[in-house]
């Protein structure tokens, strides 16, 4: 009986100790108390260029001389549709201007691109529309070569030089801007703004 | 021996010189880069007629240069499927860059590092009839120079603002485009048309599986819809599987309903394993027959 009565004690205070093992959890739980962290990350997008001014200057000969030079853009922006990066004259005027003298922005379009002749200036983008694959390369009063340029559109008329379809970080695009002229043209400080515009998609 | 010193000075000098050209032309660097962040890119508000909404527009110097910048408004509108800006006012629309004005418009210098907040109210008139208006808020340098060509840089703030009223939501999914043999990267697109007279957002959620159901690739995306006009929006799985067959499906959440996106079936391969998995495929074909065949006459 005694046994017994020692088994019942002993079984009934195994009992309590697994009860309390569970309920420890428990009781526990019931003392922690969560928190929410709620965090909105505002949506950014930054554009920057290698150079405010791009100097391309031309020594002229008879048969025409060319220079060609770059800027790189550099667009970042955690919008996760991406970006749109266009490419303009700053105003209706698409000319370089010295003065009274005028060097005139080339016949090509960015679908149909030509090679630059005298007394022009104008843009490329590898690889985009009709300019083809390149690479171009940078170069300093060189003959004239086959290389394609397109004319600055006016203020009016961007034309896309990139689309993105997602966040972008450090994602840079390069411009090149090529000048041609021949002994005709006269000579000045030739000069004109082109603006590059930014925004999320 | 005079004759002996000047040569191995003159050698000297040229090798000094030479070594003197590669290390001046290795420390060439880039120039300092120069321009603007702003945030947010966008904003979306809802204005009652006759009301105002006061926001604030953050502009950053995180260039390498001392920057001068002015802020502006201007129209704001798409063109085409794939949503080409346009930021020139367009004939017969209400060009609402009158309604905004700006604590500050311009800074002569904003530092390395700083930054601005750029206060700016939207008034609009009490005889605006309800619907959807836009426009974009420019901040852009004021680069100068007088020879070559200038470069000027402007990040953009796109307004999307609702007058309040009685407004037509209405829209659809135009359609749902995944070709079923696709090279890598694996592309869909889905267009969704805005029939009413507010922007809305659509909400595109698609995911690619693989055929064991295990899901590779995750799409979501909300952008705005504007009103009159159809949105392609195309989803890309960059750097993704070249080679398997993968179910494409998703939903596109918007005006307070979700609609299924038709479940699609795709096989990615470049053109030699195209030819690769044909001929594996004919292969298989060829001994299921030719077993089948030799089944058949062992039974004879």
């Amino acid at each position: 009986m005694r046994g017994a009565i020692n088994r019942l004690k002993y079984y009934g205070f195994a009992a309590m100790v697994l009860f309390s093992v569970l309920a420890l959890p428990t009781a526990a739980g019931a003392a922690t108390t969560s928190t929410t962290i709620n965090s909105a990350i505002s949506s950014v997008i930054s554009v920057f260029t290698s150079n405010g001014t791009v100097t391309a200057n031309v020594t002229p000969t008879g048969a025409g001389a060319q220079t060609i030079a770059s800027d790189t853009i550099t667009v970042s922006t955690n919008d996760t549709l991406g970006y749109t990066l266009q490419i303009a004259d700053s105003d209706a005027t698409t000319t370089m201007v010295s003065g009274a003298n005028s060097l005139a922005a080339s016949a090509g379009t960015q679908a149909s691109p030509i090679a630059q002749v005298v007394n022009t200036w104008g843009y490329r983008v590898d690889g985009l529309g009709g300019f083809g694959a390149g690479p171009t390369s940078g170069q300093n009063s060189a003959a004239i070569g086959a290389i394609k340029f397109a004319g600055m559109p006016a203020n009016s008329s961007p034309n896309t030089i990139k689309t993105t379809a997602t966040t972008a970080s450090n994602d840079t695009t390069t411009v090149w801007y090529g000048v041609a002229a021949n002994t005709t043209q006269p000579t000045g400080t030739y000069s004109d703004t082109v603006t590059y515009t930014c925004t999320a998609n | 021996m005079k004759s002996i010193i000047r040569n191995s000075v003159l050698i000297l000098s040229v090798i000094v010189a030479a070594c003197t050209g590669v290390v001046a032309s290795a420390t060439t660097t880039q120039a300092a880069s120069g321009g603007l962040t702003i945030s947010p890119t966008s904003v979306d508000v809802t204005v009652a007629p006759g009301g105002t909404y006061k926001g604030e527009m953050l502009v950053m110097n995180q260039g390498e240069l001392d920057v001068a910048y002015s802020v502006y408004a201007t129209p704001y509108s798409v063109t085409g499927e794939e949503y080409k800006p346009y930021f020139s006012p367009i004939k017969g629309a209400t060009d609402i860059t009158k309604w905004f004005t700006f604590d500050k418009s311009s800074n002569d210098s904003l530092k390395i590092g700083m930054q601005e907040s750029i206060p700016y109210t939207i008034t609009v008139p009490k005889d605006v009839g309800a619907g959807g208006y836009y426009a974009t808020v420019f901040a852009e340098t004021s680069d100068k120079g007088g020879a070559g060509v200038v470069t000027r840089k402007r990040v953009g703030m796109i307004v999307y603002l609702r007058v309040s009223g009685d407004v037509k939501e209405s829209g659809s999914i135009n359609s749902w485009n995944v070709d079923w043999m696709q090279q890598a990267p694996l592309r869909a697109d889905v267009k969704v048309a805005n029939t009413g007279s507010v922007h809305f957002k659509a909400n595109v959620h698609v995911t690619v599986s693989d055929m064991f159901g295990s899901k590779k690739f995750s799409y979501e995306r909300s952008p705005e819809i504007l009103p009159q006009k159809l949105r392609d929006i195309p989803i890309s799985w960059e750097n993704g599987a070249t080679y398997g067959l993968f179910k494409v499906s998703g939903e596109v959440t918007y005006l307070n309903k979700t609609e299924q996106l038709p479940t699609r079936y795709v096989f990615v391969a470049n053109l030699p394993m195209r030819l690769l998995t044909v001929c594996a495929l004919i292969a298989f074909v060829a001994l299921i027959v030719f077993g089948s065949r030799r089944v058949a006459v062992r039974k004879k």
